[in-house]
């Protein structure tokens, strides 16, 4: 996107509706990324709390829990998404966040740290080992990298189970306390976590975690490092040849990447209360790709929505029973043949027209006729 | 020593035979087929069904020509001929669809992933988890008990091989070379090799691009359920859910001889196939550890694999 | 004149094949140098190796006395020694003005981390890009088609856009990779009046490759001509014209017309 206010004084190009449209979307920009943040805080931390409220009690941990698991997932697949910002697909971040669960449990079980800090220790071992697997692999392109980091999962599955005086092997760890509180000054910070509230809690910390994940992924795209890896997306080559250290950008964005996932997984290991080499496999890992696909790739919330929309589908087909995975499969195979580059490739026109409609703006209608999409 | 070479060699035939599938589609249409290990269990498990149960209508040993009992061969064709169907199903409904309908090329990975899923979750409803085995070929052991074979050797000791394995490793071999012909020979061959080489030449010279991709997944399909079905016997059973891992190993064939390339994919099984088994005789558990950090430095020097194209 | 760029003894071998052997000359301040030569003589693989996309098999390139073979492409970049593409490489899903700003990224005086947090100084520069990105566009007639897909323009503005992005960079030397390809006489006669601007007016460097013989003959101060890999002669236009070794090697291989 258009950072730059564009100089009124050159002369105006031909442009159809859409780029139209979408450059007074940039122009406006200043505010809109604002509302929305607030608009989505106030969605999530008082909107749906206070709906899961109405709900009888024995189902609400079943809600607060499947909410919290959409926000750890979306953490993931922003991470995924943010690989394909610099053209690789990335079929591995499984394999980051069963480290990352794993490196927040053995530090907490087996050092008696506190698991609020294992949250950034598991992001930061996750960027060295993202450092240190990604500066080999990163110089594949396309399917070579795809099945590369598809590999990488089963790795990590191995390395936990063929270590197992530190990961206690196949059968986990299973004892990890839940989150103590936190006081500065005897001001309560961040309350502990009991039995009985644990799932909403956990609700709020994720949650908490996914809008900061966006807000920081939306910072990058909109900063130049995001046009660097757009460029880089494009056409390496021509790049490097304008001065661009392109081993350096490509590690930048995979190691972002590999915290976020890292972040993920200790968060998934918070919530789970337990650990084991398959809380995370290849299936995850081939999942949030869908989900970036699904939401589409051109756009930095496209892993959120896509996983909204396929996680909140995989649970209700919990109803199916054993046909679960069938329908789950159908689905999605039909889902592709509909929209093959994702629910937010889906006249983006409209979906631009709605937010700038609803967040209130210095121009109140675009008389733009929305297109009748055949899709 | 001899047990572990003729151990590699055989799972590396066996293993060549999935990834000349994989590398095939790959080349053809440049799709990544996440369901091929699916693809493989399921071929195996259609062989079991037919060595197990006959086709019902037939009695049971209508195929026993001079005492030989013929089931087998039978099932591998039949399970042959499901897989080419479903392939070229899949590629004409679903992923000509999508290949056509979508912005990115990449794409079609969400699809063969979906697909993937499609046939695990199948197959576990059909078939279970339990592991499913066919009773051996034929009966009987090449074996030197005593005396290792050639003494003068570090590492040399005794093998044995069961002549079932023999015969299973021959049908690879003689399934490669087929192939292999084929592709070279063929006028369909001919066609496909020119569509992996350039698409938009081919399609100048007349190549029905259509058709021909469609008999390319066909025949990847193929090779793939019919390797299920060899290595059914070979290796004491097929379970439903081991499609995913199956699919991983070929994936770490191809890059390793390079992806689109026939001789790659041979090179990159016998390769994948002997390291495994000199490793699991050397490291145990470490041995796919040890592969995938091999191939990663081998990767990080040579990006394009052993055959391949500077990304082909 | 001072020398900037020196080309010493480069070859570069595939296989028993020698696409490019021993070759040498030096480029000067100011100057515009064309290396040319019938298809096949080794002149992209040379444009490669001078710029560092590809690693000589022997020799070396030299730039103000400092050796730039063998570095990464964008360390040669930062150095000042800028190549083009050919129009087909550009950032297809940018605006014509996008990719400008980020080919200013050699300009860059805040670092990564300032520019994410958006520091005074980060600020700064990308006001400054923007600004010199709608000079640069006003420069190359760019500024009609500023907020136009890269993918979107025509042949003629695609070239422009190379010569763009090589300008943001603010090289010392400009290496533009046969910039008049598949272009009309006229196209021809109007990109040669704007290489030159280039010189004349920003004091640039370039060395070019190319195989359109009358737009070399206009444009060129000194031609190298290259024939199986070889340097067959160098000198001035009018002095290449009357060379017959090159206007064998022309009339040798092909029925092309060397235009004089």
């Amino acid at each position: 996107m258009e950072r730059f206010p564009s100089n009124p004084n050159l002369p105006s190009p031909q442009r159809g509706n859409l780029s139209n449209l979408s450059r007074f979307v940039q122009e406006s920009r200043p505010t809109w990324p604002w509302l929305g943040t607030v608009f989505a805080l106030i969605l999530l931390f008082f909107v749906i709390p206070d709906f899961i409220a109405s709900m009888r009690p024995e189902k609400q941990g079943l809600i607060y829990y499947q909410f919290t698991q959409i926000a750890l997932l979306s953490i993931a697949a922003a991470g995924v998404w943010l690989t394909f910002y610099i053209g690789r697909i990335n079929i591995g971040q499984g394999a980051l966040c069963l480290v990352g669960a794993y490196v927040s449990a053995i530090v907490q079980v087996k050092l008696d740290v506190s698991y609020w800090l294992t949250i950034p220790l598991a992001g930061i071992f996750c960027v060295l080992v993202g450092i240190v697997i990604g500066w080999p692999i990163l110089r594949l392109r396309g399917v070579y990298f795809a099945m590369i980091t598809l590999i990488l999962t089963e790795v990590a599955k191995l390395v936990v189970l063929n270590f197992p005086i530190v990961t206690n092997g196949a059968r986990g760890i299973t004892n990890i306390p839940l989150p103590e509180a936190v006081t500065l000054f005897g001001f309560t910070i961040l309350p502990e976590f009991t039995a009985d509230n644990n799932r909403m809690y956990f609700y709020f910390l994720s949650m908490f975690v996914m809008v900061l994940t966006f807000i920081a992924l939306f910072r990058l795209v909109h900063s130049r490092i995001g046009r660097l890896c757009k460029s880089l997306q494009q056409n390496e080559e021509l790049a490097s040849s304008l001065g661009v250290n392109l081993v350096l950008l490509r590690l930048i964005p995979f190691c972002i990447s590999c915290f976020m996932g890292g972040v993920a997984g200790a968060l998934a290991a918070g919530v789970q209360h337990n650990v084991g080499p398959s809380i995370f496999t290849v299936q995850d890992s081939v999942n949030y790709m869908l989900y970036c696909f699904m939401g589409g790739l051109g756009n930095l919330f496209g892993p959120l929505v896509g996983t909204v929309i396929l996680r909140m589908g995989w649970n209700y087909l919990t109803a199916a029973g054993d046909y679960q995975l069938l329908f789950y499969a159908i689905a999605l195979i039909i889902l592709m043949l509909i929209i093959p580059n994702g629910v937010m490739s889906l006249s983006p026109v409209r979906i631009y027209q709605r937010v700038v409609g609803w967040l209130g703006n210095r121009r109140p209608t675009l008389n733009t006729v929305p297109h009748n999409r055949k899709s | 020593m001899e047990q572990v070479v003729v151990n590699g060699l055989f799972s590396g035939a066996q293993y060549s035979l999935i990834a000349l599938g994989l590398t095939l589609i790959f080349g053809l249409m440049n799709v990544l087929n996440f369901a091929h290990g699916q693809m493989y269990v399921l071929g195996g498990l259609v062989t079991y069904t037919i060595v197990t149960f006959g086709f019902g209508f037939i009695p049971p040993d209508a195929f026993t020509i001079f005492g030989i009992d013929f089931i087998f061969p039978i099932a591998l064709i039949c399970a042959g001929m499901v897989l080419a169907i479903l392939g070229a199903l899949f590629e004409k409904l679903l992923f000509r669809t999508v290949i056509r309908r979508s912005k990115r090329d990449e794409s079609t990975m969400l699809l063969a992933a979906a697909t993937a899923f499609l046939l695990d979750a199948s197959l576990l409803l059909i078939f279970g988890e339990k592991l499913h085995s066919v009773p051996d070929l034929v009966d009987g052991i090449i074996s030197t008990d005593l005396e290792p074979v050639f003494p003068a050797i570090p590492f040399s000791d005794s093998f044995n091989l069961p002549y079932y394995k023999l015969l299973l490793g021959v049908i690879a071999f003689v399934m490669i070379l087929l192939f292999v012909a084929g592709m070279r020979f063929t006028r369909p061959g001919r066609a496909m090799r020119a569509l992996a080489q350039d698409r938009m030449a081919a399609q100048l010279m007349g190549v029905n691009v259509g058709r021909y991709t469609m008999i390319g997944f066909a025949v990847g399909a193929m090779l793939a359920g019919m390797t299920g079905g060899l290595l059914l016997a070979a290796s004491g059973g097929i379970q439903a859910t081991e499609g995913g891992a199956k699919s991983i190993l070929a994936f770490e064939m191809i890059m390793l001889g390079g992806a689109g390339v026939t001789g790659g994919a041979i090179a990159g099984g016998f390769i994948l196939g002997m390291m495994q088994s000199v490793g699991h005789s050397f490291l145990g558990n470490f041995t796919d550890l040890v592969i995938f950090a091999a191939l990663v430095v081998f990767l990080s020097i040579r990006p394009q694999g052993l055959m391949g194209k500077p990304w082909g | 004149m001072e020398t900037i760029l020196e080309v010493n003894e480069v070859s570069r071998k595939f296989g028993g094949l020698v696409a490019v052997n021993g070759v040498s000359f030096t480029v000067k301040k100011g100057e515009i140098l064309s290396v040319i030569g019938p298809n096949g003589a080794g002149k992209s693989t040379l444009f490669k190796l001078i710029s560092s996309f590809m690693p000589t098999s022997s020799g070396n390139v030299t730039f103000r006395k400092e050796r730039i073979s063998g570095l990464a492409p964008h360390i040669v970049a930062r150095k000042g020694v800028v190549r083009t593409f050919q129009e087909t490489t550009i950032f297809r899903n940018m605006t014509v003005r996008e990719t400008v700003i980020v080919a200013h990224h050699l300009r860059s005086r805040a670092n990564l981390v300032g520019y994410y947090f958006g520091t005074h100084l980060a600020r700064k520069d990308e006001r400054e890009f923007g600004e010199s990105a709608d000079e640069i566009l006003a420069f190359l007639n760019l500024t009609a088609m500023a907020h136009e897909q890269a993918s979107n323009l025509p042949h003629g503005h695609l070239r422009a856009l190379g010569i763009a992005m090589g300008l943001a960079t603010n090289p010392v030397i400009l290496l533009l990779d046969e910039p008049f390809a598949g272009m009309n006489h006229e196209e021809t006669m109007r990109a040669v009046e704007m290489v030159r601007s280039l010189r004349d007016n920003r004091g640039l460097t370039v060395l070019l490759v190319e195989h359109d013989m009358p737009a070399v003959m206009k444009i060129s101060d000194r031609i190298v001509v290259l024939n199986f890999g070889q340097k067959i002669a160098e000198g001035t236009p009018q002095e290449i014209q009357q060379n017959p070794a090159v206007i064998e090697a022309y009339l040798g291989t092909a029925d092309e017309s060397i235009g004089i």
